[in-house]
């Protein structure tokens, strides 16, 4: 697992010592700042993967200061806005202040942790053409795919179905949402569907000795791999 | 803003119908004035004329032809052209005859001593209302023409002066939403019914806005305030699945308790949310798709089995957001509850259910549903849904009605 360097800037300490042990748990190197200036320092000084933060802080708005680290930080750093704010309004706010994701408290820590990882994944995405989950490697461009170094050969609709997996990774799409994303309005029966996942599944998972695609009864599918960021 | 029956066409609909029903009457009027005035004329002329010769026989015992040349006298009724005499008999009062080949005919009686003669006037050649009734028409139909002209001008320029001020009102409240009504907008308008209105729209206006500005930071700060509570305490529960003396039926219960909590804050926070409100027509089988794949704990869960059986075809009257939290917070109970790992959601006939198996000897929490029922039932009402529960010996199940099921 790749070590994440994280910036935690939250002014409750009990939530940013708890939130910072299960981060270090998972083997993630964590900065904590209570206010924000300090915040805006670290964050502009160092290269963090990622920035939690707070969106009420003592000395100034949340907001405030993703507008100062996204404008300021010479290189893109993904922000994860933690608020006890869950109005329409407010996150449109924190979105167009350059909030990358917004996690409303109360919150489980799993969930700040896979959303960290999501985000230091999608930075690396923007970074390169090829996605890499664990040991797939999946190149938008090309339209090829390979596991473990071997290449695998997909159909176009295949193809297409695991793209939309691995863009979802690690949250998984759902069945009528992926029937609409491949074929629209004028989507096929649900066989049709399942007989993709089987031919993907074949060609993904079988010749290898992990299964990825996971099936979520009755919602969708999702892209499973313990040690991918 | 504009209205297809809007107040102002119909003032001018109102005038316009009115002066052309006026024209036309005064039309007909001065048509009947002139026939009355013209059967008059003859009535006196033929009375005059038996006068004449009813005096005449009295000082001389002589009957004298009438000295007009198109009166005639006759010795009875019974002497004069078909029809006439057939028309006196069905009505003795008649003096004035249609006759297709005389023309109109006008009468009286001449009283003669021992018998009665009847003076008749051929009135057809002087008939001149008749004559002129093709150009009195036409004049009479351009002045209703002109009338009904001025009548539109006249109208349009009362219409305008008396809705423009209304019209401005209307366009500031239609505009109210879309941006804050500026203070003291109503001393824009007279002193008039129009200037009271927008007195009142404005302290109404202002009096929502105040009270909708309260709810926003009442929401905002109790959001706060109980969320970073509830989130310290959502850790802490947490931490005390591994690290704790506490029996496991208390830990069981402080998590549980703690899950209502935060099911709570969310639901009565959403509930009291004006933007919340906008509800419209949704796809409930991606809504509840999206519920399961954001239930971080469900997503996980391998072995919990869900099955949901709902046709895609099926829409729903709902706020996704708030529909959103009562799926998640049913998600999240069957999750806790059931007596074994699964929850089956299904679509029939009007209705949504969800079932999962029961221990039929533990009783949950508010009826069986964690955020209460009476939470889960307001969600509901919000959006004209019915929610009942039904509980037997193994089988837990929360039933939605849609309204037309």
């Amino acid at each position: 697992m790749q070590t994440l360097s994280i910036l935690i800037i939250e002014d409750n300490e009990d939530i940013a010592a708890r939130v910072g042990d299960y981060l270090q748990g998972h083997g993630m190197t964590i900065d904590f700042a209570f206010r924000a200036d300090q915040g805006i320092r670290l964050a502009l000084e160092n290269r963090y993967d990622v920035v939690i933060l707070d969106l009420m802080l003592p000395d100034a708005d949340g907001v405030d200061v993703c507008r100062q680290i996204k404008g300021d930080h010479p290189r893109e750093v993904p922000v994860l806005m933690l608020t006890a704010r869950d109005s329409l309004e407010d996150k449109v706010v924190g979105f167009q202040a350059g909030t990358d994701d917004y996690l409303t408290k109360p919150f489980a820590l799993e969930e700040v942790l896979v959303r960290c990882q999501a985000l230091a994944r999608r930075r690396n995405l923007h970074q390169s053409r090829e996605i890499v989950i664990g040991t797939l490697s999946v190149d938008r461009h090309r339209r090829t795919v390979s596991r473990e170094g071997r290449p695998i050969t997909l159909s176009p609709t295949d193809f297409d179905i695991l793209l939309a997996m691995v863009e979802a990774y690690p949250n998984a799409v759902g069945r009528h949402a992926l029937t609409q994303k491949i074929w629209g309005e004028d989507h096929p029966d649900s066989d049709v569907l399942r007989s993709h996942i089987y031919t993907l599944r074949k060609a993904v998972d079988k010749p290898f000795g992990s299964r990825m695609i996971k099936t979520i009864h009755g919602v969708g599918f999702r892209l499973e791999c313990d040690d991918a960021l | 803003m504009r209205f297809k029956r809007g107040i102002a066409t119909r003032i001018q609909r109102f005038f316009l119908g009115f002066a052309l029903l006026m024209s036309a009457v005064f039309s007909v009027l001065i048509l009947g004035y002139s026939w009355v005035i013209e059967d008059n004329i003859f009535n006196r002329l033929v009375e005059r004329e038996a006068a004449f010769i009813a005096d005449q026989y009295a000082k001389t015992g002589m009957v004298v032809a009438p000295r007009p040349a198109f009166m005639t006298l006759y010795d009875s009724w019974d002497q004069m052209p078909d029809p006439i005499p057939r028309q006196h008999r069905a009505d003795p009062n008649r003096i004035e005859f249609d006759d297709a080949v005389d023309g109109t005919i006008h009468t009286r009686q001449v009283d003669l001593g021992p018998t009665t003669a009847v003076l008749a006037a051929n009135v057809s050649g002087y008939e001149v209302s008749r004559d002129y009734l093709p150009t009195v028409s036409l004049w009479l139909l351009l002045g209703i023409a002109l009338t009904c002209a001025l009548a539109a001008w006249v109208s349009s320029l009362v219409a305008k002066s008396a809705v423009e001020p209304l019209r401005r009102l209307t366009d500031a409240v239609a505009e109210v939403g879309q941006r804050d009504m500026k203070p003291g907008f109503a001393r824009d308008y007279p002193d008039d019914e129009v200037g009271f209105l927008a007195e009142t729209i404005e302290a109404s206006i202002t009096h929502l806005q105040t009270v909708l500005q309260r709810e926003t930071d009442f929401t905002r700060d109790v959001s706060h305030e109980l969320r970073t509570p509830a989130s310290v305490l959502t850790l802490l529960s947490n931490q005390l699945e591994t690290d704790s003396d506490m029996t496991p039926e208390n830990r069981k219960l402080l998590q549980n308790t703690v899950v209502e909590l935060n099911q709570t804050i969310s639901t009565l926070l959403a509930l009291a949310r004006e933007e919340n409100m906008d509800i419209r027509e949704t796809a409930l089988l991606p809504l509840l798709e999206e519920s399961v794949i954001h239930h971080f704990q469900l997503s996980r869960n391998d072995s919990f089995d869900l099955q949901i059986e709902v046709p895609s075809p099926v829409k729903v009257r709902c706020n996704a957001h708030l529909a959103t939290i009562l799926f998640n917070n049913l998600l999240t109970n069957a999750m806790r509850y059931a007596s074994e790992p699964g929850l089956r959601i299904s679509a029939d006939d009007g209705h949504l259910i969800f079932e999962n198996a029961a221990d039929g000897d533990a009783p949950r929490a508010s009826g069986g549903l964690g955020l209460g029922l009476n939470l889960a039932k307001r969600v509901c009402n919000r959006f004209h849904w019915t929610m009942r529960v039904e509980r037997t010996e193994s089988v837990f199940r929360v039933r939605i009605e849609f309204p037309g099921g």
